[in-house]
């Protein structure tokens, strides 16, 4: 095969909501389908349908189902769950293709407003399938904020004496690209090494505290002066890659080093290696952070597998009919 | 989003054996960006690139060509396998060091 350089994967650092991964030995465009398939392809499920019983609260309805359906389901076994216009079972929708939550909150009281949560959604199919019981709303994405906030689930109204809010649910399976409720990641994203950047230990041995401050001044804010040290450091922002050292800034350098009688090439460090992708990707709480991944990268299989079938199909129906 | 190959997802329009344009339902950049890219690196190709005629119509036209005497069609299609192979190799890898993680 021509070209079929394999690329290599390696994790620094992996949690339930976030993990930091490298991808080396590939190219922008392999990087750019991972995050774009991890964005608006991975399946997972979300309230879609709802069906609203008594509503007196001062959110109109509309408003109160897109909130509904943006908060997050546990949807490690959603695999198993079929999407609701291509299932087999039913005409509707039923335990193969969908979840059914009840909410019914009401405020009685005259002292204070009732905050309705997630946590008052009831998955009405718990009892009868364990598959449905798999899907709860995700309370609060960080085990640190259960911690430390008060609050427990997310807000979805408040309700003032005599108000009450009654609804049903229905969760379905689908994927970001039709709406961005379904898509299982907060942030996904890559940045590769700096084309240049400097050594900040030569450079700060070389330089006077006249030249570091000049060199600051035409870096963009990619540098900063340590005010302890003295010495240069660099910004977050530059660490992150968002940022890169401007041109001015490298000429700078150039000139600032010789005037303290250094070498200037001795300095700088070009990115020798552009194919490494660092990736890092926090979830919404519905998969787990290795799961997406892992449901990334068979996501991409099957969509070649079912392009390539198609292909060859189409080629030899055309067959006879070109030659 | 399954479809079988019947669902007509795929058109050709071959200009001659070695130039071809293929229109395929429902693919974005995702796809179309990695199969331009692997397919400008074989020797063989003199010209590939993409592109979604309109931003709201779900289709996707990549057109190769490739030198005389060679079958487009064959290209592309043994691109597509060089990618599965990658992808492949990177689930393979990514088990591996899934499972090399945890145990540290």
């Amino acid at each position: 095969m021509p070209n079929a350089r394999t690329p290599s994967i390696h994790i620094q650092r992996q949690t339930f909501h976030e993990m930091d991964f490298i991808i080396k030995d590939t190219d922008t465009s392999v990087a750019n389908a991972i995050r774009r398939v991890a964005i608006a392809e991975v399946p997972t499920m979300a309230i879609d349908l709802v069906h609203i019983q008594v509503n007196t609260s001062c959110l109109h309805d509309e408003f109160l189902a897109h909130r509904l359906g943006l908060v997050p389901l546990t949807s490690h076994r959603v695999d198993e769950f079929e999407y609701t216009r291509d299932c087999p079972y039913c005409s509707d929708h039923c335990l193969h293709c969908s979840v059914t939550f009840s909410l019914d909150v009401q405020c009685t009281t005259d002292e204070e407003t009732v905050t309705v949560t997630s946590q008052d959604l009831v998955n009405s199919d718990a009892t009868e399938s364990q598959l449905a019981a798999s899907v709860q709303p995700v309370h609060l994405s960080l085990e640190k904020d259960h911690m430390e906030s008060s609050s427990s689930g997310i807000v979805l109204a408040k309700l003032a004496k005599g108000q009450r809010i009654q609804l049903t649910a229905i969760a379905k399976k689908g994927i970001g690209k039709e709406h961005a409720k379904w898509s299982p990641v907060c942030t996904i994203s890559y940045k590769t090494d700096p084309t240049v950047q400097f050594d900040l230990t030569k450079l700060n041995a070389v330089l006077s505290e006249r030249a570091k401050r000049a060199l600051v001044a035409s870096s963009d804010e990619c540098l900063a002066i340590d005010p302890k040290t003295n010495q240069l450091v660099y910004e977050t922002a530059f660490i992150r890659g968002r940022i890169s050292l401007p041109l001015d800034c490298v000429k700078k350098m150039t000139i600032l080093v010789s005037e303290c009688a250094g070498d200037p090439c001795a300095v700088l460090v070009y990115n020798n290696d552009p194919n490494q992708f660092y990736f890092s990707l926090e979830t919404t709480g519905a998969l787990s952070s290795e799961d997406v991944l892992r449901h990334t990268l068979r996501v991409v299989q099957r969509k070649l597998n079912q392009l390539s079938a198609h292909l060859q199909s189409t080629f030899q129906e055309n067959l006879h009919a070109l030659f | 989003m399954e479809s079988s190959p019947k669902d007509g997802k795929v058109t050709i329009n071959q200009v001659s054996k070695n130039v071809i344009t293929v229109a395929i339902k429902g693919e974005d950049h995702t796809l179309g960006n990695v199969v331009r890219y692997l397919l400008l690196k074989n020797k063989q190709v003199e010209f590939a690139g993409y592109n979604i005629p309109h931003p709201s119509e779900n289709v996707l036209h990549l057109r190769v060509q490739t030198k005389q005497d060679v079958d487009s069609k064959q290209v592309l299609v043994e691109t597509l396998e060089t990618l599965k192979i990658i992808c492949n190799s990177l689930e393979e890898k990514y088990k591996e060091e899934l499972a090399r993680f945890m145990e540290t």
